[in-house]
């Protein structure tokens, strides 16, 4: 239901972005993909274990840890100078946690998106499932910038670089009794910083 | 560094090296392999060469291993049609080559199977050449061969069998980005 929500909430944005779009609002559908090493990680739990114990860890550093990601995005251009996307995919956040994004994300170019290839930034944000389910409450967001290239008229590629930060309640692993079980769980939370670097092709 | 100087050594014994020249470099990007692309066009010929160094990303990419095997593919390839639209030039091509290198392979055990793998290779897909100097290749491979392993079990002993992987992943597309000269 949650999902069902977050879909329409994002369909009503795409179709008022339409709406108040001065001129023609051009649509685009494409994909994007990339490296997105882990650099940071900050993992706080509290959970009891199997025979009753009290166990709180808690660790944070700089943490390398490879990942990537592969995303497909649909969404609009509404003038010149600014494009919003909805885009969904597989990504790799941490060590043995992938999720399903589902981000919303707005891109400013500095030179017009229509007049040929110009630098953007770009930012964006939203929900991740994980194994189908949004039990984790994992959030992502992120920032950066890239060159957009027109290979022709309707078609672009684009060089991104961006940090991204993720939060999230992922099970913590007991090294006694494995994968912790949520109803043994009081509280867990983690944070996580990632640099990425990857290819758009929009059509 | 052994594998770019075999590459390079592989491209110079090349017996038409004087009429090769390198027409494009590019970038493979797909679920099973990643890596770098070298194309090559001889004068007066329909075809070309695709030289690849590539990082095999077999487990990699579902989270199961984090280190990936590595591998090098040639492959010959020969333009069959072509078709010119406003934006673009598309070329279909299709070729055979081969590729060798050091990757897992599919297992039903549970353990990770690392070995060498020597293969024949089977390509087709399309050429999308661009005003600007970057052109983009969309093809799908199959790879015929045999992985040489240690035993998932019996550490002393060794295992040869067809390589699996090479034709359970044909189905994955390769898009590779190039840059052309």
């Amino acid at each position: 239901m949650r999902l069902k929500h977050l879909l329409v909430s994002i369909a009503s944005v795409l179709i008022s972005l339409q709406a108040f779009a001065a001129g023609p609002v051009r649509m685009r559908l494409g994909t994007d993909w990339g490296y997105s090493p882990q650099l940071f990680q900050s993992f706080v739990s509290t959970y009891y274990t199997r025979i009753g114990y009290r166990v709180t860890e808690q660790s944070r550093g700089f943490d390398y840890y490879t990942n990537g990601y592969l995303l497909f995005g649909f969404g609009c251009e509404v003038n010149r100078r600014c494009a919003f996307y909805v885009k969904t995919g597989y990504m790799g956040l941490f060590e043995d946690f992938r999720v399903m994004p589902i981000l919303c994300e707005a891109q400013y170019f500095f030179n017009g998106s229509k007049e040929g290839d110009c630098p953007f930034v770009m930012l964006n944000g939203g929900v991740a499932l994980n194994s189908g389910s949004f039990i984790d409450n994992t959030i992502l967001a992120s920032l950066g910038g890239g060159y957009r290239h027109y290979l022709s008229g309707t078609t672009s590629l684009d060089i991104v670089a961006r940090i991204q930060a993720s939060n999230c309640t992922p099970q913590p692993y007991d090294k006694y009794d494995g994968l912790v079980p949520r109803s043994r769980i009081i509280f867990s939370n983690a944070h996580q910083f990632a640099l990425s670097l990857g290819l758009s092709l929009y059509f | 560094m052994h594998l770019i100087l075999v590459l390079l050594a592989f491209l110079a014994a090349n017996p038409a090296a004087g009429q090769v020249r390198i027409a494009r470099i590019g970038i493979v990007n797909s679920l099973k392999d990643m890596g770098l692309a070298v194309q090559t066009v001889e004068n007066g010929s329909t075809g070309f060469n695709s030289y690849s160094l590539l990082i095999n990303m077999d487990g990699v990419i579902n989270g199961e291993e984090s280190w990936p095997g590595a591998k090098m593919h040639w492959c010959h390839q020969e333009i069959i049609a072509s078709r010119d639209f406003e934006d673009f030039h598309c070329f279909f091509y299709f070729g055979g080559g081969a590729s060798g290198g050091f990757v897992r392979d599919f297992s039903t055990l549970q353990h990770s199977n690392p070995g060498m793998m020597a293969s024949m290779t089977a390509d087709a897909g399309v050429l999308l050449r661009y005003r600007g100097n970057i052109d983009i290749a969309l093809d799908w491979y199959a790879e015929i061969g045999m992985h040489l392993r240690k035993d998932e079990n019996y550490v002393d002993k060794y295992n040869l069998s067809w390589y699996a992987n090479g034709l359970l992943h044909c189905w994955m597309p390769c898009l590779t980005i190039y840059c052309k000269f």
